[in-house]
Parts: C-alpha cells; sequence; structure tokens
C-alpha cells in the first residue's frame, strides 16, 4: 500500500493485470507465485485442450493451463513471447499460460463491481468481480473456478 | 551453575519423562539407556545426583550402582533408585549395592524433585 | 519435549517393545526358554507397565501387571515353561497390543478381565491377591516413601501443635558409602520445624588412629515442630539399617501413636488425678530416655512417651515381607547384545523434503553431464572428473538419505504371527509362523504398502495352503504346519518369501476353474508353473467353501495389484503335497524406480523396467490381426495384444508398420500382458518420481512423472492401466477364441 499515491484507498487490493487475446484479465496478487516465461511443457493425453501440459518448476510438475482456452476463447500458440503466471488455488499450483502481463493495480472498492449478466458463452461463473477504470474492463478470474475438475480419488 | 541429574533408563519414555520433569525442575539432565552407558555418562558428565532404574539389559540396576560406589571417584555420589519394584528385599539389596534412596514408579513430578533436592550434595 | 510428545514416545516404544516381546516368546515357544530372552521379555512388559503407570492408563497397567507377574512365574523357574503357558502368553500379547492401541487412541479398552484370570490360574497367581492390591496400591500416583514431606492441610489440621522430639543420630560407616550426608538430613528437618543440634565428640579417637572410613560422629537433635513422629522418622528411611537412630517425643502437646485411645481411656475414667495426669508435661520425671546409642542430655525432663523405635521403622512399606521371591542377577549377556544406537525423531515431513532435494541434485547432476557433454570436454578434462567426483557423491548422499527412511520389515512381519494365529483359531488348524530376514530394511513406504498383500498372503497360506492336523498326520507330517516368512536384499531390490509345508496348489482344480472361468482356452497347454500363476488372475479364489477367513471377493488377483502398485511382482511355485512357496521382490524405496526410456510419438516415456519382461523387434508374419482391429503377436506361447502406445495416449495415429519399432513384453497386472510398441528404447536410468496429483489430478495411463536430465518432465506410464484398456474386447475371450 502506497499512502502516499493520492490514487490509492485505504483497503485496496492488488492484483495482476495480463492479456489474453484483445482483453485483459487479472488475479489478486496474493494468489501469485511468481511470472516466468514460456518454456517447452510436455504433453499430458486424456486431457482437455486447456491443459497444454506439464514443465519442471524447481522439481515440481506445474501444470500449464492455456487461458484463452480455458474461457473459450480458443487455443494458444505459445510462443518465446508468452508469460506464465504461477498461481496457488487451494493446495495446488498451477500456471496461466497468457499474452503478457500488462500492470499491477492497486483498486479500492469504487472500482471494484460484480459482474455483469452476459450471455452464456463465455461461463461467468469464471469471474469474481470486474475492474472498471477510466478506459479500461478487466475482469478478475475466479481461480477456484477454472481449476480442472477432481476426479473421485480413489482409495 | 544449574545441578546435574544423570538419568539411567532402559525406556525412552521414562528417560523423557524424567528429562521432563527434572528440566522444569531447573536441573540439567544427562540421561543413560542401561548400567553401562550410565558408567560411561557418569565419568563423562560428573552428575551430582544418580537416578536409575534396576530393570535393565546389558547392565541392571543394582550392578550399576555397586559399580559406581567401587570407584573411589563416584562412590559418595548419591544415587535414587527409581523402580516399579516396591518389594522390600529389592529396596534392601537397592540399598545393600549402594543406593541413597528409592521413588517408586509412577513418579510424582513434584515428589521426585522433592526426593532429588533432598540427596543433592 | 512436551507431555504430548512424550506420550508419542511412549507409544513408539511401546510398538518396539511389543515387537521384542513377540519375538523373545517366539525364541522360547522355538529354543526354548533361556534366561536372556526371559529377561527380555519380562523387561519389555515392565517398560510398557512404567511408561503406563506414568501417563495413568489405569487398564494398560492392571493388564501389563498380571502379564508380568506371569512373566515372573518364568523369569524365576525356567523350567515353569510349557506349551499351554507359552500359548497363553502370546495371546495375551495380542491383548496387550489391543489395550495399548486403546489407550492411544482414546477407546474403551477391551475387557481383559476375563484372559488375566486365565494368566492368574494358569501361573498360579490367584494366591497373591493380596500382593495384587499391594502392587496396584503402588500405581496410585503417590509416591508412598516420600509421602511424609505432604503437609496436606487436612493432615495439619488434625496434627496437634507444638510437640519436641529429641533425635539421636549415630550413622555407621556404610551411610557414608551410600551417598548420604548427616548434613542433609538435618537440612531436612529444620524445614519440619526448629532444631537445636549437638554433636557428640566423645567416640572421636586421637588423630594417629583415627580411620577415614570409619564413623566417629552422633548427633543429637531437638527439634520443635507440629508434625508428628512418622515424619520425622520418614526423613531416615531411607538410612534404615544404616544407623543408630531414635526419636523420642520429649514434651509438646498430647501424645500420639495410641493417643487417641489413651484420651478416650482418661475421658472414660472421669476424674482420676493420679491417672489424670499421666502424660502430661508438668508431670516430674528422673526417667531417662533409655534409647541405644543416644547419650542422655540436660533438658526438660519427662518419660519417653513411646518406646524408641527402631530406625526407618515407620518407612512407607509396611514391612509386608515376600520372602522365597528369589533375586536373581541377570547372567552376562551371552549372546551377542545389539547396543540401541542413539536415535533422534525426526518429522517425516523434513525427511520427505531431503528426498525431494536429493531427486532435484540427481536431476541438475544429469543436466550437468549433458551440457559438459555438449561443450565437448574431454574425459580427462578437469571439468569432466569434477563430475565424476559429483556423481560418485551424490550416489552416496542418495543412498544416505534413503537410508533414513529405510526401516526394518519386523514390525510387519511380527503383526503376522497374529494372523498366523487367528486364522488357527478360525479353522482348527495348527501353524506356526518362522520368521528369517526381519531385520532387512526397505523405505517406510514400501513397508506401509505391504501389510495389506502380506497379510493376505499369510492367511492364504495357513487357510489354503496349511492342511487340518488330522489330515497332516495321516499324510505322515507333522501336526503343526509352518509357515516361513522371509526378508532378504537381492540385485537393489527386497525379495519376501512366503513359503508353506501345507499342500501345495491343487493344479488340476485351478486349471479346470480358469477354464470354466475362461481365463484360458480349453485346450491350452500350460506348464505347471503357468497353472500356479492362474491363482492371480481376476476373479480367481479356489476356496470351494466361503470360509470366514479369506473372504468373499478379495484373492489373489488384488494381492498380485497391490504388489505391482508398488512397482514390485509377486509368483509362485509350489509342490503338490510340499507345500507353495510365494516370492515377491519390490523395490527398496519408492522415491526412485528403474526406469525404461523409450521414445514415441516424439514424446519420452518411462516404464518401470519391473513391468517389462522382454523386448523384441518384430518380422512381417508375427502379427495376427483379430476382429476389426485387434493385433496380436504370438510370444511365450501364448498370444499377446500388441499395444500402440502412441495411440493409446492419443499422441499418434495407429499404426501400420509393427516391424518399425520395438516390442516390450509388459505385464499389465490385472489383465495379463501387453506387447507395447514404441519407436525405440534409448535406455535404463533409475529416475525420481513426482506426482502428477501434486498439482494436477490423477492422469489415466500415467502413474507418474520424472524430470529427465535436460530438465525436460517425462511421463512414467501406468502399465497396468494401459493393458487394461486396450481398447477392444476383453482379453480373456480374445484369447480363448484364439486358443480353440
Amino acid at each position: 500500500m502506497h499512502d502516499e499515491n493520492e490514487q490509492a484507498v485505504v483497503g485496496g487490493e492488488e492484483f495482476i493485470a495480463f492479456r489474453v487475446g484483445e482483453q485483459e484479465f487479472c488475479v489478486e496478487i496474493t494468489s501469485t507465485r511468481e511470472i516466468r516465461g514460456w518454456s517447452q511443457a510436455t504433453r499430458l493425453p486424456h486431457s482437455p485442450d486447456y491443459i497444454v501440459g506439464v514443465i519442471n518448476l524447481r522439481g515440481t510438475i506445474l501444470p500449464i493451463m492455456d487461458l484463452s482456452a480455458r474461457l473459450g476463447m480458443g487455443m494458444s500458440a505459445p510462443s518465446e513471447r508468452h508469460v506464465i503466471i504461477v498461481v496457488q488455488v487451494r493446495d495446488k499450483t498451477i500456471g496461466l499460460l497468457v499474452d503478457s502481463v500488462s500492470d499491477i493495480l492497486d483498486v479500492g472498492p469504487d472500482h471494484l463491481r460484480p459482474v455483469p449478466e452476459v450471455s452464456s458463452d463465455m461461463s461467468t461463473e469464471m469471474f469474481n468481480r470486474v475492474i472498471v477504470l477510466d478506459k479500461r474492463i478487466i475482469c478478475e478470474i475466479c481461480l477456484e473456478s477454472i481449476m480442472p475438475e477432481q476426479e473421485m480419488q480413489a482409495a | 551453575m544449574s545441578k546435574k541429574v544423570l538419568t539411567v533408563d532402559d525406556s525412552r519414555t521414562m528417560r523423557e519423562m524424567l528429562r521432563h520433569t527434572l528440566s522444569s525442575a531447573g536441573f540439567e539432565v544427562v540421561t543413560a539407556e542401561d548400567g553401562a552407558d550410565g558408567i560411561k555418562k557418569l565419568e563423562e558428565s560428573q552428575p551430582d545426583v544418580v537416578i536409575t532404574d534396576i530393570n535393565m539389559p546389558v547392565m541392571d540396576g543394582f550392578e550399576f550402582i555397586e559399580n559406581v560406589r567401587k570407584n573411589a571417584e563416584y562412590n559418595r555420589v548419591p544415587i535414587l533408585v527409581l523402580t516399579t519394584e516396591s518389594a522390600p528385599e529389592k529396596k534392601q539389596r537397592a540399598q545393600n549395592a549402594g543406593a541413597t534412596g528409592w521413588i517408586v514408579k509412577p513418579f510424582d513430578p513434584e515428589k521426585l524433585t522433592r526426593a532429588v533436592n533432598r540427596v543433592m550434595p | 519435549m512436551s507431555l504430548d510428545d512424550i506420550k508419542e514416545t511412549f507409544f513408539a516404544e511401546c510398538a518396539d517393545q511389543m515387537a521384542d516381546l513377540e519375538t523373545g516368546l517366539h525364541e522360547i515357544q522355538s529354543d526354548g526358554p533361556d534366561m536372556d530372552t526371559v529377561n527380555a521379555v519380562f523387561r519389555a512388559v515392565h517398560s510398557i507397565k512404567g511408561g503406563a503407570g506414568a501417563f495413568g492408563y489405569a487398564a494398560l497397567v492392571s493388564f501389563a501387571h498380571v502379564f508380568e507377574n506371569a512373566l515372573d512365574v518364568i523369569r524365576n523357574d525356567l523350567s515353569q515353561v510349557n506349551e499351554e503357558r507359552m500359548d497363553l502368553l502370546l495371546r495375551s500379547v495380542d491383548v496387550l497390543s489391543d489395550v495399548i492401541e486403546a489407550e492411544r487412541t482414546g477407546t474403551e479398552p477391551t475387557d481383559t478381565t476375563a484372559l488375566a484370570r486365565e494368566l492368574e490360574a494358569a501361573f498360579g497367581l490367584t494366591a497373591e491377591g493380596e500382593e495384587e492390591e499391594d502392587a496396584l496400591e503402588d500405581f496410585a500416583p503417590v509416591t508412598i516413601d516420600l509421602e511424609a514431606f505432604d503437609l496436606d492441610a487436612s493432615d495439619a489440621a488434625e496434627t496437634p501443635s507444638g510437640r519436641t522430639y529429641r533425635i539421636s543420630f549415630a550413622p555407621h560407616a556404610s551411610l557414608y558409602l551410600k551417598g548420604h550426608d548427616p548434613l542433609r538430613f538435618f537440612r531436612e528437618l529444620s524445614e519440619m520445624g526448629t532444631l537445636g543440634v549437638s554433636c557428640d565428640l566423645d567416640s572421636l579417637p586421637k588423630l594417629t588412629e583415627l580411620s577415614p572410613d570409619e564413623s566417629y560422629l552422633k548427633w543429637q537433635v531437638d527439634m520443635e515442630t507440629e508434625r508428628d513422629r512418622d515424619e520425622i522418622a520418614a526423613v531416615f528411611d531411607w538410612v534404615d539399617g544404616e544407623c543408630d537412630l531414635t526419636i523420642e517425643e520429649i514434651g509438646g502437646g498430647s501424645p500420639d501413636g495410641g493417643g487417641e485411645e489413651l484420651d478416650d481411656f482418661l475421658a472414660n475414667l472421669g476424674d482420676d488425678p493420679e491417672l489424670a495426669d499421666i502424660g502430661s508435661e508438668e508431670t516430674p520425671s528422673g526417667g531417662e530416655a533409655a534409647s541405644a546409642g543416644a547419650a542422655p542430655v540436660a533438658g526438660p525432663d519427662s518419660p519417653p512417651s513411646t518406646a524408641p523405635v527402631a530406625s526407618g521403622g515407620a518407612t512407607g512399606d509396611n514391612g509386608k515381607d515376600r520372602s522365597g521371591e528369589a533375586v536373581r542377577r541377570p547372567e552376562k549377556e551371552k549372546k551377542e547384545v545389539k547396543k540401541p544406537s542413539q536415535t533422534i525423531r525426526v518429522e517425516s515431513e523434513k525427511v520427505d523434503r531431503l528426498i525431494n532435494l536429493m531427486g532435484e541434485l540427481v536431476i541438475n547432476q544429469a543436466m550437468l553431464a549433458e551440457r559438459i557433454g555438449q561443450a565437448g570436454f574431454g574425459n580427462a578434462s578437469p571439468a569432466a572428473l569434477a563430475l565424476v567426483e559429483l556423481q560418485n557423491l551424490t550416489r552416496e548422499i542418495q543412498s544416505g538419505v534413503m537410508a533414513i527412511r529405510a526401516q526394518p520389515v519386523k514390525p510387519v512381519f511380527m503383526r503376522m504371527s497374529r494372523i498366523v494365529r487367528e486364522v488357527c483359531s478360525a479353522t482348527g488348524k495348527k501353524a506356526l509362523l518362522e520368521l528369517e530376514g526381519e531385520h532387512t530394511e526397505v523405505d517406510t513406504t514400501v513397508i506401509e504398502g505391504l501389510i495389506d498383500p502380506l497379510t493376505h498372503m499369510i492367511r492364504n497360506a495357513v487357510d489354503h495352503g496349511i492342511e487340518d492336523p488330522e489330515t497332516r498326520v495321516a499324510l505322515g507330517k507333522p501336526p503343526q504346519g509352518t509357515v516361513k516368512l522371509s526378508a532378504y536384499h537381492s540385485s537393489g531390490r527386497i525379495v519376501i518369501e512366503i513359503k508353506d509345508d501345507g499342500a501345495g496348489i491343487n493344479r488340476e482344480r485351478v486349471l479346470n476353474k480358469a477354464i470354466e472361468k475362461g481365463i484360458v482356452g480349453r485346450d491350452a497347454k500350460l506348464t505347471d508353473d503357468e497353472i500356479d500363476n492362474l491363482i492371480f488372475a481376476p476373479g480367481f479364489s479356489t476356496a470351494e467353501a466361503i470360509t470366514d477367513v479369506s473372504g468373499r471377493g478379495v484373492g489373489m488377483d488384488v494381492v498380485r495389484q497391490s504388489i505391482q502398485s508398488l512397482g514390485g511382482r509377486v509368483s509362485i511355485s509350489s509342490e503338490p503335497g510340499k507345500g507353495s512357496l510365494f516370492s515377491m521382490s519390490l523395490p527398496l524405496t519408492l522415491a526412485v524406480l528403474d526406469g525404461m526410456i523409450v521414445k514415441e510419438a516424439g514424446q519420452t516415456l518411462v516404464l518401470p523396467v519391473s513391468a517389462v519382461l522382454e523386448t523384441a523387434t518384430l518380422k512381417p508374419g508375427d502379427v495376427y490381426t483379430i476382429g476389426k482391429n485387434h493385433r496380436v503377436v504370438k510370444m511365450r506361447n501364448t498370444l499377446i495384444p500388441i499395444i500402440d502406445v502412441g495411440r493409446q495416449l492419443g499422441f499418434a495415429e495407429q499404426r501400420t508398420d509393427f516391424t518399425k519399432g520395438t516390442i516390450m513384453v509388459v505385464e499389465g497386472g490385472k489383465s495379463g500382458m501387453g506387447a507395447f510398441i514404441v519407436d525405440s528404447i534409448e535406455g535404463q536410468q533409475q529416475v525420481v518420481i513426482k506426482s502428477l496429483e501434486t498439482n494436477y489430478k490423477r492422469v489415466p495411463s500415467i502413474a507418474a512423472a520424472t524430470i529427465l536430465g535436460n530438465g525436460q518432465i517425462a511421463l512414467i506410464l501406468d502399465c497396468d492401466h494401459i493393458v487394461s484398456h486396450n481398447s477392444g474386447e476383453p482379453e480373456a475371450e480374445l484369447i480363448q477364441s484364439m486358443a480353440g
């Protein structure tokens, strides 16, 4: 929190904003572990199309999710320019494949709105809230709901 | 300079209990797991008081006490016997071997502390 | 260490003691009793009792106490051992372990009364009822010997105040030899009242005649206190017999010790002045203390209200003599005593972290090796030599870290003897479990995974293997069967064998059943070994009647599966009439795996080497097509379905040319074998197993992942799953249709 910043509001929240295609999205900074460049992933069989594969993150197996595909905006073609945002959701850590990181935002409650009802082709339940700034509208990704379905764990 | 107590017991649980009780009472605690180990630790750590179990492998408590008493350097160190054995002849034997006193298991922490203080030089 | 930690220590130690106890009893049962073993088992129960007392586990204390007394009978006379008593003791082990478990989990302990009575009856302990009481009294959380220092308010209230005692104290030389110091007694007495101490130097000889080992000093203590005489005597209870001691009351309140009766007596007498004066302070009297070794001193003279006490006469234990209990000194250990080494307790998470890091190290080193190779350093270059050093160190660290988690299989083996006993009592059979190599060590995780399959196989060995006693006698065998459970290391794996001397496999019955169930074709030619191993086929169970032992539906196929999930294999060989031998081979750890590295459809994949039976390349004509799209290859006397790995995983289209590429015959658990075809085999190496589930979830066909030397992730195949999901009709039908 930077109190010297006129815009900053006590009780404001911080977000990392990034681009996927033409749009901007964000996640809470508290869920973010690190941001890293793209590296070749190993494919996983029998996995949904939005799971690009797994990469080696200092010895742990990190699944990479193509956020564009997950949000129904088409598959990305990962390249050197792409970025992986490593986030933690409950006890799991996953990497989100995005085009680029655009901003780090400090947002007061005035700028946070509920998700408007839009048509159902883009599942609105994948968003928590919407950040409305001067000329930008940034959807906050609900990490809980984009996680791959957990199958019943066999004992 | 806190006083040092050496406890000799083959039961890990008992050793931990004793360590717990005695260190709470402000003593420095050294543990040994049988009589032979006890003799070694006695020489290494020069305790002020020794507490020993009777039933132990390798060297039992009676033998341990006799060995300590044979050694001119340590024969005056107070040795308390901590045992579940309450038979008078066992006590008599411990005493004959050279025990200073005995405490019956399970011990009450406060009483154990008092017993140690009672024989503390 | 908190008390909870100590409790944890106690239960961990109980487990060790139970193992020692059981081992010892088995030794006594098989080799006859020897003093060392008997002492060891006695000590085990004794320690459990001691710890249980410390935590106030009453149920555990009381049963352990009876158990200990029973063992004490044997300890005092080895000839007291007989078969019936040994059986009883072994049964008591099971119950004791149940009671421990109940105390640990805080559940209602099983009722041990009946068994305790049995023990008492069998070992003639009932006569010691009072000793029982006495012993239990010992377990009241009160230290009798030190009661004297309790200044309970209630006591104090009843204690008449303001008495004066005269204590004469003449230490013998022996008192000093037991670590006592007279000063300490005075110090202690001074906490109970006010003292006047005088030292009697009369016996002190001339310096020239003084012997340093003699005791010449006597003391007299006049003490004003509110305590009664017993409490004062208690100060000296540890020097009973080491000194001459008298304690007399020389004034103060009403006499104690029968004083009440006297008061009553006086009260009843009414106003008899003569008598009424007895014991009062004003009574002049020239009476001297007739006490041994106490010199009379000037002081308020009054008749001693009590006779001199024998020193220590007031000790806490009321002098109940249990003579006849021979106190034996344990003989010097003849057997090689394995001295327990120092141990530390470490949270397993810390060890897991270390194992992970070690995995990293292995991977990084592989990367470094690759880079050094790429950079074109020669084998003799300093860089390459340094790498070799590093590799050696890594290997040592690896085995060191693995050793931390390695545990002997003994606890699991010990559990099995209970299983044998249970099955015996359920079936009326007689069997003895022999253990061998129970100190063989293997990773904890493997041990955990071992319990269920082992339990099942042991059950099976007794239930289906060992014949009932009559049958055995008719066959000229001893009525009691033997099940031998052994473990040993062999080429970096652990091998566990279960050998019974029972009936062996009834091959005719097994084969008929397998045919009946469509597991093999009607005219299949199988070797004896192949028939024996049919019992592992899914859904196969030979139990004619479902007994309450083997349970319904759990067959050897489940056993095989659980062993395979540990990266192990199991096989059986049997000789009709002589018995069977089940043999399992398991990896020593689940953290690393011997991997077969293959390339397929541009991906690097890993198969557990343990699952690969053989590799081959195919010629045209080796491949048969069945039905629409099933290809099989004839190998190993049977038809094996070809599994196109790339297609199965969805990485590539169906192959058309099976002569390119390599075939690996893979054991696929329940579903039998599969002939995996891949583009090429790259080699074998140890890989570190990484879970996909940590951050993702289970992926069908994939068991886990690993990280290769180049930093890339390679997937480890789940062979069982791939074989059983080889799309198409069930394998059984397939084989059958071919066998005709």
